[in-house]
């Protein structure tokens, strides 16, 4: 069973977010960066299948700042491997581009599963997992769940709105977009990490970009505030003494 | 003129409110164009159609449960045949898998997250929310192009629902690589957002499960059903049917608080349209704030206290 697992690092939505002088992108000078919380998701279930089943994960990303530690971080929490995919494509890559150079890295790799997360914050392209289905001709589904195993397929379960689910049995080889792992995503330790920093993460040529048809990022700004309301300061016990008088006069409470 | 294919979404044998949104979105730029709704499988509903000029069904026994690949062929088959310019879709699981799909299938590119559409010349221009809405970007593809339009953008369409025509193609749907072995209806737990009054949300801010419990007291003074954002039920603190948003409920109670939420756009889809909305994060450049009546930028659990006490008093 070979796997391998997608990884995106996002900028960190608990800081700033300014836009670059050019104004086609966001200013990533400074910026924090973190691990697409759907893309762990996706490395815990990668690991649980291979932790059930056998096999080997490998966790792949596309080369760019801070990219090197977060793979020595997925080998420290248990990938058996890494690859940093070299491009020269500007940030945000499109989705096509990378579900072209995956196409060909799960091909020569002999991928059974190719596993990332359902969505990042900058699909603005387009989501990753059904493009590169789609293009591979292989089966796919997103926002799931939770996978078990079986032979030769395994059991998906994709999430719908209003708590509507289906069991989806999905025959090998495959790609999901994951929404939630079957277990926790796992910590790591500091001395599986100290380790981990010492491997050297090999690369691979992401080629030429697909030559499908893509759409551009024509200008960025901040967002026009959609009538945001009255704000009623930081302190907790003086806000807590204004919404109590408006909930009394909007007769909320007695 | 501007043909546009929207993809109307079926759950639990009922056409979703995605479609009469997309059917909004797609006369606004359709300018006479024609604009035909699309209904896979066989819950096609003959009442689906206000704002659309035909509701066409494709319909076969491999398409009687969801099976995204089967359903991106037949969506696919439905676009070499209406040959449109734009497809909408719905950014919901459906919408999720099948636009995507579509735009790998036929080579097409696809544009994520859009609240607002527009045409010009030979290029379809979408207003998109990235970074869960903290920026804004002007998006642009070259026509024929996929659109993927976030729910709540745009009012559902009204008027006289249109026949149903039934799409007669060939499709090929042996070996999709995928059987839908189970379909799970929610859980019948009496938990029911969409009609509470009063709602209580919690988000990642509360921090862990059993931080919850700290919101019983003032849930009670409230008499407010507990909440969650997609967060908290993703780590499994709260049922799946306690869930605000997108992939959860959409509500619309008088009174919606919300205790450590920052307001991605598909949370703020389910519930921007309650009466009073009332915010606490300790990020002033929370999303929530956008569509929050009252603000408050302080830490979640010294809120509730006070205002707990505050209740109390009355």
């Amino acid at each position: 069973m070979r796997i391998l697992a997608v990884l995106r690092l996002l900028p960190d939505l608990t800081g700033d977010i300014d836009i670059a002088d050019d104004g086609a992108d966001i200013d990533r000078e400074w910026i924090d960066l973190k691990l697409n919380e759907f893309d762990d998701h996706a490395l815990e279930e990668a690991l649980a299948i291979r932790d059930a089943v056998g096999g080997e994960v490998t966790a792949v990303a596309f080369d760019g700042h801070g990219v090197d530690r977060m793979l020595k971080t997925a080998i420290a929490r248990g990938a058996d491997g890494a690859v940093v995919l070299t491009h020269d494509r500007p940030p945000p890559m499109t989705a096509s581009d990378m579900a072209a150079a995956l196409a060909d890295l799960a091909t020569a790799e002999g991928a059974d599963l190719v596993l990332t997360g359902v969505l990042t914050t900058e699909d603005v392209f387009g989501h990753l997992a059904p493009l590169l289905g789609a293009r591979m001709g292989w089966p796919f589904a997103s926002a799931i769940s939770g996978v078990e195993m079986g032979e030769g397929y395994l059991d998906a379960r994709q999430e719908h709105a209003g708590g509507y689910a289906n069991i989806l049995r999905v025959q090998l080889p495959a790609v999901l977009g994951i929404q939630t792992a079957s277990r926790a995503p796992r910590y790591v330790s500091g001395s599986k990490l100290r380790d981990a920093m010492k491997e050297k993460i090999p690369q691979r040529d992401a080629g030429t970009a697909g030559g499908w048809p893509v759409a551009t990022i024509d200008a960025l700004a901040e967002p026009a505030a959609r009538g945001g309301g009255e704000m009623l300061g930081e302190d907790a016990e003086a806000a807590a003494d204004k919404v109590a008088a408006i909930l009394r006069d909007q007769g909320v409470v007695g | 003129m501007v043909n546009v294919l929207i993809l109307a979404d079926v759950l639990g044998g009922s056409v979703q409110p995605i479609g009469a949104e997309l059917a909004t979105a797609a006369r606004g730029i359709a300018g006479g164009g024609r604009v035909d709704a699309l209904v896979i499988g066989h819950a096609a509903g003959a009442e689906a159609g206000p704002g659309v000029d035909r509701l066409l069904t494709i319909d076969s026994p491999d398409l009687a449960v969801y099976d995204p690949v089967a359903f991106a062929r037949a969506l696919a088959a439905a676009f070499d045949a209406v040959k449109p310019d734009v497809v909408l879709v719905g950014y919901t699981s459906f919408g999720l898998d099948l636009g995507p799909a579509l735009a790998g299938l036929r080579n097409l590119p696809v544009i994520g997250y859009s609240r607002g559409i527009d045409v010009v010349g030979d290029k379809v221009q979408a207003t998109t929310a990235p970074y869960a809405g903290r920026i804004e970007a002007t998006v642009s593809a070259q026509l024929p192009a996929v659109v993927s339009v976030m729910p709540g953008a745009f009012a559902a369409a009204e008027g006289e629902a249109v026949a149903v025509e039934a799409l007669l193609l060939p499709l090929d749907l042996s070996d999709t690589g995928i059987q839908n072995i189970q379909q799970i209806e929610p859980a019948s737990t009496g938990v029911d957002l969409t009609i509470a009054e009063r709602i209580v949300c919690v988000g990642r801010g509360i921090g862990d499960a059993d931080s919850i419990s700290v919101t019983d007291d003032l849930r009670s003074a409230l008499a407010a059903e507990l909440a969650g954002s997609r967060p908290v039920i993703d780590a499994g603190w709260l049922p799946k049917e306690r869930q605000v948003g997108k992939s959860g409920t959409r509500v619309k109670p008088k009174l919606y608080l919300s205790l450590g939420v920052s307001g991605a756009p598909e949370h703020l889809e389910g519930m921007s349209g309650a009466d009073l909305i009332v915010a606490v994060n300790t990020d002033p450049k929370a999303p929530i704030f956008e569509v929050a009546h009252y603000g408050v930028v302080c830490d979640l659990f010294d809120f509730v206290e006070a205002l707990e006490t505050r209740l109390a008093d009355t």
